[in-house]
């Protein structure tokens, strides 16, 4: 039906007898229309550097904002989701938060997983396309780095306001994105009391910090994927007194041969305590693991997936899942 | 008399082969202090005493690495030479046939349905399945189509456009399954480098999968290159000089399937060399495809091999793919012959 219609309309520019000149020249206006189209409305690329350094420039204005403005929030990524929700929660304006990421449900990454279980509906879910987001008429989104940041080039166009979270490279930052969170949600309070429940759990684990030689451990990875030194991983033992063994920058690719020259003194893994025979005997047959002397005494920390990887406040449960791990095997550093 | 025999090309061949052998398996990129010690000087002594993780990494990653990937660069260069010879067209890849299409797509598959369940090789084995079944299916239709209209041969470009249409429709099912599907970290990053050609994660059971492919399609394409060069010639040609082009094609065609399943099931989508180790043996050794086979087999280790050192030395402890390499690599080539091109027909005017 399609080509029906496109040959009656070849037919109809034949019979206005269009010239294969006219049409050339026709053809030379159309391309120059897309040039000029193109410089007067950036593309992408530009449109994405512009979007960064907004998105940049309106999370420093916001924090600085009056608290209470937002009254339709919608959140684009897993650690807001969880922070937005807690803070909000203990506000007692729940239905502030009008969506959360598509993430929020999957029980491997997302703390809220138990409320979508017990109630499917317990929160609407939106991807971050900007029809969908427009659609829940928000007066603020708050999105993370990863974003697209055409996304949030066209809430600006839109007139509606947007926070980024960008940086995850430490329990500070995470600090830092409950406290802005709670200023532009009018939480302040309920923010503070997160933080110091923070400080406290990590204030537990400090007494691990003061031995002469440090306890090296590092991340299993199935991948080839390790996280590195400036990661929240490696803060994670820091805070807790321990040292991760792979020095190199952010995720570094590290090569089998690279890895199999590591040993540390105990393995982490993201798995569930229950799991522990069955990721030892995946270890056991990992030729990069296998003859580490953390495999061979069995001294593997399992720390469940969505606290190892989260970037919300939940991450101090993976510090207690390290300080129990390390407890469960004595303060031996040789098998 | 030694240096007389370094001008033929297969010797020259052989012996980049063996220092590229040498530097894969004892290059040290670890030991930046002395250049002795970073070329592998040293490294056997260590072996030979006490040091367990010098032996570990030689004889557990090295070994297999390095025989992986001289394994797979010969398939692919075998499976090339095959495709160019086939097509009547030195730009003929073995990509162009779709057998690979469908390898990746079912190890895809395999990666995410499969593959959690534990059983490992599953993913290779379903790697050869999807090439062998593509290349069922390419077969079938030609086969099919010949004699609809009522001829004994397939048409050259029957075949490259059901090849193509093959390729393109599996190289879409892959990416509509990696788009939608692709929500496990862990298991996304270890697809991507699958999927990038890599050989970081070979195995002694990834070698004998290879080895087992490359010497049951070595069996059958020595014989098929003496019908490739007379095939070479025309189609009526050939016919007239009493050769079955139809039988010769699907013949090709498995040996093809076969190379390429078992590189595809044992190291992923590894680029380039199909099309880039031919072109290479052809200016060195000429275009008969007896010698074509043995040259472009040996040009794809050496291919190979020189592209996974250079991957796991460069950026080390981290490393890059052989396969991205090898995509950087093949673009320069068809660069550079299109400038020599380019240099000799300025000259003529």
């Amino acid at each position: 039906m399609i080509a029906t219609i496109m040959w009656r309309m070849l037919a109809r520019l034949k019979s206005a007898s269009f010239s294969l000149k006219v049409m050339r020249g026709g053809w030379r206006f159309v391309r120059l229309a897309c040039v000029m189209t193109t410089a007067v409305f950036p593309p992408p690329m530009v449109a994405e550097s512009l979007a960064g350094q907004m998105a940049g420039q309106m999370a420093g204005q916001m924090a600085g904002q009056t608290a209470g403005q937002a009254h339709r929030i919608v959140s684009l990524s897993l650690a807001s989701d969880e922070i937005l929700h807690e803070l909000l929660k203990e506000k007692g304006e729940l239905s502030r938060l009008v969506a959360v990421s598509t993430m929020a449900d999957d029980p491997k990454y997302s703390f809220l997983s138990e409320h979508f279980k017990a109630n499917s509906s317990y929160l609407p879910q939106v991807p971050a396309r900007i029809e969908q987001v427009l659609r829940l008429s928000p007066d603020l989104v708050v999105a993370a780095g990863f974003n697209h940041p055409n996304l949030l080039f066209h809430l600006k166009k839109k007139g509606v306001r947007s926070l980024v979270l960008d940086s995850f490279s430490g329990l500070e930052d995470i600090k830092k994105h409950i406290a802005v969170l709670g200023q532009v949600t009018g939480a302040g309070t309920e923010a503070q009391r997160i933080i110091q429940r923070m400080d406290r759990e990590i204030a537990r684990r400090q007494h691990l910090r003061s031995r002469d030689s440090p306890i090296t451990m590092m991340l299993y990875s199935v991948s080839g994927y390790y996280m590195g030194s400036d990661t929240l991983f490696a803060d994670l033992l820091r805070q807790s007194g321990f040292t991760n063994m792979v020095k190199e920058k952010g995720w570094p690719k590290l090569s089998l041969e690279a890895v199999t020259k590591l040993d540390p003194d105990y393995l982490v893994a993201s798995c569930e305590q229950k799991e522990h025979t069955k990721m030892m005997a995946m270890l056991r047959l990992d030729r990069g693991h296998q003859h580490k002397k953390a495999v061979a005494a069995g001294r593997l920390i399992c720390i469940e997936n969505r606290a190892l990887y989260s970037t919300s406040f939940h991450v101090i449960k993976a510090l207690k899942a390290l300080k129990a791990g390390y407890t469960r095997y004595g303060d031996q550093k040789t098998p | 008399m030694v240096i007389k025999k370094l001008h033929d090309p297969q010797s020259l061949l052989f012996l980049c082969l063996i220092v590229s052998f040498y530097l894969s398996l004892f290059i040290s990129p670890s030991e930046t202090d002395s250049w002795l010690r970073f070329l592998g000087v040293g490294v056997l002594s260590e072996i030979s005493g006490e040091a367990d993780i010098s032996r570990r990494i030689l004889f557990d990653i090295r070994l297999p690495r390095t025989l992986l990937s001289a394994l797979s660069g010969a398939s692919l260069a075998v499976a090339g030479v095959l495709s160019q010879g086939i097509f009547r067209n030195p730009l003929a890849s073995p990509s162009l046939v779709g057998t690979q299409s469908g390898g990746v797509l079912f190890a895809v598959v395999g990666f995410h349905l499969l593959a959690p369940s534990g059983w490992p090789g599953i993913v290779p084995a379903l790697a050869i399945l999807g090439c062998l079944l593509s290349h069922l299916i390419i077969s079938g239709a030609l086969f099919r189509q010949s004699r609809k209209q009522g001829k004994a041969y397939m048409l050259a470009h029957d075949l490259v456009m059901m090849g193509l249409a093959i390729h393109i429709l599996l190289a879409g099912i892959t990416t509509l399954i990696l788009s939608v599907a692709l929500t496990d970290m862990d298991r996304s990053l270890v697809i991507f480098r699958w999927l990038f050609g890599s050989y970081t994660f070979a195995s002694w059971s990834d070698v004998a999968l290879i080895f087992s492919t490359f010497v049951l399609a070595g069996i059958m394409a020595v014989p098929l290159a003496y019908q490739l060069d007379v095939f070479s010639l025309s189609e009526n040609e050939a016919i007239s000089l009493s050769l079955n082009t139809h039988q010769l094609r699907q013949k090709v065609l498995f040996a093809i399937s076969l190379l390429v399943g078992g590189s595809v099931a044992a190291c992923g989508g590894i680029p380039f060399v199909g099309l880039m180790a031919p072109h290479a043996a052809r200016l060195m050794v000429g275009a008969a495809h007896r010698h074509l086979l043995m040259a472009s087999a040996l040009i794809g280790m050496i291919l190979t091999l020189a592209c996974d050192v250079l991957a796991r030395t460069v950026i080390y402890p981290e490393e890059l793919e052989a396969g991205v390499l090898l995509v950087t690599l093949g673009g320069l080539f068809f660069f550079s012959l299109l400038l020599k091109k380019r240099w000799h027909s300025d000259h003529q005017l």
